[in-house]
């Protein structure tokens, strides 16, 4: 049997083991929109670390990060640094938004947000700029998981393939176990990726450079500059303001900052959180994977510096089985971020745009329907920008980054800041987003600042003078937010 | 209704409002130590240490002096970390 059809077998059966831990979640549960999009609230600290975790596991850390490692040396530091720090906001926004969640029955951010500022309008802008970032963050996924099985099967399958096969099955336990789902096999997918990233980010560097420091001191001596944050890895503005952007925005990604109402308890949201930069380390092996291609594999041999870990694996020479293993747990890496953005994105668009703008009264069933078209819709949109666009993995995510930030001042103001309005709110936000969209497509950004700060800065200007000059909203709806939001509820 | 932030509370207890700002003042420090112009000190190569370049190992060790911060405070607010 040929060693690609071996590999294809190992992976198949993995993903049937992910597929059948998915579908079993959803089974004796409650079939309600409650159930589907925060898992009636109950979920455990061990369940709660690897669904958040699973945002880190993800192809752009697998992926993109040692992809960054081996072409753009210090520059990858910053996945280290934002990392750690990503859930550090949490601390205020998992919080409040899950105490004001017990008491008012939120399941999305939008929900939350676009109560305090009593616009449907703003619901629906949010969720179309968020469906746009999860667009984007997903068809980053659907690239990885092609890389690998192209790579791994020596090119048997083909990138197009390879990206349907992985999305079927996250579309598939999505649309039957919700959110639930999601969290169960993140668990199984991130303790596979745990155990793989720390025995390949330890064996690479010592099989081909004889151990950790030897391969940094060829790397030094090769290149000095590769290790150094800077030009020409990456200008210090560029490096600080890509950390600062991720920072913000890492809990305004609507799917991370709607996990507060997944959580059995507060206590549990801050455990999870405390225990957050353990992730953060985990990144330090797998950006070993990437710098231990330097000097072993020539960068023009390969179609994408993303694509570095395949085929270092693929170069250790490893039996077809194991090659499947790792395969298959590069894959875990991908699907467990694609399911929790799909289910996400999918329930973004019901309880956000569909309910608030095309039809308030959909029952509960037809609310669940609602989500699994939508799974299906925003797949295909990603499937096709993943197969057909051309960016590198880290860059589609640093740019849906500058989208979501702009949800900051509009997080910030609901809980801090009693006079802003809504139309303020919305200005503020269609503004950050034109402003970031701008100097993210049409031409680069000034000073090599991230055009999600500039978006921020001109989106709480516009915020602040449009809120001052409108009239305020009521006083006592405003400070239900402020003042309950700081009262635990358990 | 006048036009300001409202970060605390009016009857939050002057201990807490303290223990907010300090922790705040760490979680500042972590971050400046890991961007411009904190990181500064450390862009260098040498010493390695555990293998890792001081560029990389500068970062690591934050997150480990984050990560003993978030468990302090997390004892000092629930007084028993289980």
């Amino acid at each position: 049997m040929s060693a690609s059809v071996t590999v294809l077998l190992v992976v198949a059966f993995y993903l049937v083991i992910v597929l059948f831990t998915g579908i079993r979640a959803g089974v004796k549960r409650d079939k309600g929109i409650q159930e589907y999009v925060a898992a009636s609230g109950n979920l455990n600290l061990f369940v709660m670390y690897f669904l958040m975790g699973g945002a880190i596991f993800s192809a752009f850390a697998f992926l993109g990060g040692p992809g960054w490692a081996f072409s753009r040396g210090a520059a990858s530091f910053y996945i280290m640094a934002y990392c750690a720090f990503g859930l550090i906001p949490w601390l205020v926004w998992g919080t409040k938004a899950y105490r004001m969640a017990r008491r008012y029955n939120y399941v999305t951010q939008a929900e939350l947000v676009s109560d305090r500022f009593e616009s449907k309008g703003l619901s629906a802008l949010m969720a179309v700029v968020s469906i746009l970032a999860f667009i984007q963050y997903i068809a980053l996924q659907l690239k990885g998981m092609a890389y690998v099985l192209n790579v791994t099967t020596d090119g048997l399958i083909p990138f197009w393939l390879g990206a349907l096969i992985a999305y079927a099955i996250v579309a598939i336990y999505v649309l039957t176990s919700g959110v639930r789902g999601v969290a169960w096999t993140n668990v199984l997918q991130g303790l596979f990726m745990l155990i793989m990233a720390w025995i390949l980010g330890l064996w690479l560097p010592f099989k081909f450079h004889g151990g950790i420091g030897p391969m940094f001191q060829k790397i030094a001596e090769m290149k000095p500059t590769h290790l150094l944050i800077g030009a020409p890895q990456m200008s210090w503005t560029a490096f600080s303001t890509a950390v600062l952007v991720s920072v913000l925005g890492f809990t305004m990604w609507p799917h991370l900052f709607m996990k507060a109402y997944t959580t059995e308890s507060e206590k549990t949201l801050k455990r999870t959180i405390t225990l957050y930069p353990t992730f953060a380390i985990f990144i330090v092996p797998v950006l070993f994977i990437g710098f231990s291609g330097i000097g072993v594999v020539d960068p023009s041999s390969l179609g994408a510096a993303d694509q570095i870990l395949p085929t270092m694996v693929t170069k250790l020479g490893l039996s077809p089985f194991w090659l499947g293993v790792i395969a298959a747990g590069t894959l875990a890496a991908a699907m467990s971020s694609s399911d929790t953005i799909t289910h996400g994105a999918a329930s973004v668009y019901t309880m956000d745009f569909h309910k608030k703008v095309i039809n308030s009264d959909i029952g509960d069933k037809e609310a669940v329907k609602v989500t699994r078209i939508a799974v299906v819709v925003f797949t295909a949109i990603a499937y096709y920008i993943a197969v057909f666009g051309g960016q590198s993995l880290v860059a589609l995510l640093l740019g849906a980054y500058g989208s979501i930030v702009q949800f900051f001042p509009l997080v910030f103001a609901t809980f801090f800041w009693p006079r802003a309005t809504k139309q303020g709110a919305i200005w503020g936000l269609l503004a950050g987003v034109i402003v970031n969209t701008y100097f993210s497509v049409f031409t680069s950004s000034p000073l090599g600042v991230h055009a999600g700060i500039w978006g921020l800065i001109v989106n709480t200007i516009v915020m602040v003078v449009v809120s001052l000059a409108t009239e305020p909203h009521d006083e006592e709806h405003v400070n239900k937010f402020v003042e309950q939001s700081r009262v635990p509820v358990d | 209704m006048d036009n300001k932030l409202k970060l605390f509370s009016e009857e939050e207890k002057d201990q807490n409002k303290k223990r907010t700002i300090f922790w705040f003042i760490f979680f500042l420090i972590t971050f400046i130590a890991q961007v411009w112009p904190g990181y500064l000190i450390a862009n260098r190569v040498y010493p390695l240490v555990l293998g890792m370049p001081f560029s990389m190992f500068w970062i690591a060790l934050w997150i480990i002096i984050l990560f003993i911060g978030l468990l302090i405070k997390f004892n000092q607010e629930h007084k028993e970390f289980k």
